[in-house]
């Protein structure tokens, strides 16, 4: 994928489906309208992970929600 | 009392309990009544337990008159959506799947609403397994918006947004995977709390996406938000991601002091877009913040445009591993609506969905510096265009469908990817005549604050009481 109009073989989606998924019952045309779309989405996160730096520290988001969370303190 | 009880808040419904002026039968008869008049026009209820409802409020009412009133909530009705959990009651989901699917076990929220002496009236409409933005449901019928019954209610808490609109309860629960409360209550006219993540417990409840799905109230006010949020906030130990901090006398620090907050208005993304007539109750509402003393502060926010795509990824990804065994075995029975929304999950990569989830603290913690270093609270419209028809959200082109159902949501979904609080309150009638609403976003656990803003607007202005004909019947 190294350009932006590549995409996922429809292929690709039909044979992972029915050979890892154990689905066979796609309606014509559907497998290529996945392919662009898993595309889209997986490479919106690569192009995130790269830019952003990926950490792979080990990491707990709930731990981060309470570490940044708000003082309402001043409210009472 | 003389009037009509469902004109009550439930708040002030509760106070009139309190007070003896009402007894919880008579607001129950009363929510009943409406119920079954407004269903055959807005099917918003998928079941009404009149029997059951009518001997908890007898239970309540004799609770009550021994003097031993467990607390606000007691002796209100309520409805929530399909999802919730209760041993021995059908819980669909809003699926043709679990049509009979009775659970064995009380969700956490059924039993704190037990425990708050709550009572049950029957559940509400749903979007097929809260996976629709607009609120449809091929399987029993689409929810119809008490405002206007030829456009859509919201979703995918739709029949919540649509009932409590149509006072034939008194507030609702919902959940939010990435906008499913805060839209349908803008869209109706209601207000709707999008708690942080973690803030309340999920045990027993239809889950959509384990890392995303929040459940908060849907009610008439923001102070009934409030009331509702001290009920069901808090530490459980059978949902491993609630989060174990002290929660907050919501209704008590509504009438805090707003001591010059900070709104902060962004530059960037939320009004891009934004149409014209919901622009301008939008800048309305702004006016009414500041002069309660609000400071308003334009803040540039993060990228947004792409967070929206990843939060997909996360969503579609943990609802494809739910649904994986019934795409397998009975792919016929979800619509083809629902199927398309998660069918993509099976595909994406294992890496990519770990990374989404990876990036999600470093992606929080830049936000929360950029935006909450200069602002108490973020100020964003809910959705950025007036109400649609319902045809315009499945007739058309896929492209023009596609457009509008991806507009519902563009303002919404990444506060859940965030993780963060928003709160829908609701600002006026956009040029169609249907309902607007303006959004206030938090940082982790900012629910108090949100509530107090939300709270203090709707002390100065009248949006919030405004009911639909459909109310009157």
């Amino acid at each position: 994928m190294s350009a932006d109009d590549e995409r996922l073989s429809a292929g690709w989606i039909d044979e992972e489906a029915r050979v890892l998924h154990g689905i066979t019952t796609r309606a014509p045309g559907r497998d290529a309208e996945l392919a662009a779309e898993v595309t889209r989405l997986s490479r919106a996160v690569l192009d995130a992970a790269r830019e952003l730096d990926f950490d792979d520290q080990p990491g707990d988001f709930l731990s981060a929600l309470v570490s940044l969370r708000d003082d309402w303190s001043d409210a009472k | 009392m003389t009037r009509d009880v469902l004109d009550l808040s439930m708040a002030a419904a509760a106070r009139a309990l309190d007070a003896r002026e009402v007894s919880s039968v008579e607001l129950t008869r009363a929510c009943l009544a409406r119920a079954e008049a407004v269903n055959p026009r807005l099917n918003c209820f998928l079941a009404i337990e009149a029997g059951d409802a009518l001997a908890a409020a007898e239970r309540a009412d004799a609770e009550i008159g021994r003097g031993e009133r467990r607390g606000p909530l007691h002796g209100v009705p309520l409805a929530h959506k399909d999802m919730f959990y209760r041993a021995g009651k059908v819980t669909t989901g809003g699926s043709k799947i679990r049509r009979s699917f009775v659970p064995s076990f009380d969700s956490a929220i059924a039993k704190r609403l037990e425990a708050a002496g709550a009572v049950w009236l029957g559940n509400l409409n749903m979007s097929e397994f809260a996976a629709n933005p607009a609120g449809h449901n091929s399987h029993y019928g689409h929810c119809r918006n008490p405002w206007d019954p030829q456009r859509i209610t919201g979703g995918s808490s739709s029949g919540s947004a649509s009932a409590v609109a149509a006072r034939a309860c008194f507030g609702s629960l919902g959940s939010d995977t990435g906008g499913s409360i805060r839209v349908p209550a803008a869209i109706c006219g209601v207000s709707g709390l999008k708690p942080t993540y973690g803030r309340v417990s999920r045990h027993g409840a239809l889950p959509r996406s384990w890392s995303l799905d929040a459940i908060g109230p849907l009610a008439r006010t923001v102070e009934d938000c409030a009331l509702l949020m001290s009920t069901i906030a808090g530490r459980d130990a059978l949902d491993p991601t609630s989060v174990d901090l002290p929660v907050p006398d919501y209704a008590a620090l509504l009438r805090a002091p707003l001591r010059a907050m900070r709104v902060g208005l962004p530059r960037n993304f939320f009004f891009e877009g934004v149409e014209a007539s919901v622009q301008a109750r939008l800048d309305e509402a702004l006016k009414v913040l500041t002069a309660l003393g609000a400071k308003i502060v334009e803040v540039d926010v993060p990228e947004q445009e792409r967070l929206f795509t990843i939060s997909d990824a996360v969503v579609k990804s943990e609802a494809a591993t739910m649904h994986g065994r019934w795409l397998r075995e009975c792919p016929q029975d979800y619509s083809l609506f629902m199927r398309s929304r998660i069918e993509a999950g099976l595909h994406v990569p294992a890496t990519r969905y770990l990374e989404a989830l990876a990036l999600r603290g470093r992606i929080l913690a830049d936000f929360v510096k950029q935006v909450f270093a200069k602002a108490d609270v973020l100020f964003a419209p809910v959705l950025p265009i007036e109400v649609p028809r319902i045809a315009e959200t499945e007739a058309g082109t896929p492209a023009d469908v596609q457009r509008v159902i991806v507009a519902l949501t563009s303002c919404t979904r990444n506060v859940n990817f965030l993780g963060l609080p928003g709160l829908s309150v609701p600002c006026g009638f956009s040029a169609n005549g249907m309902p607007a609403a303006f959004q206030l976003i938090g940082r982790p656990f900012a629910e108090a604050r949100l509530l107090r803003l939300g709270h203090a607007y709707q002390g100065a202005t009248e949006w919030h009481t405004r009911a639909p004909a459909e109310a009157a019947h």
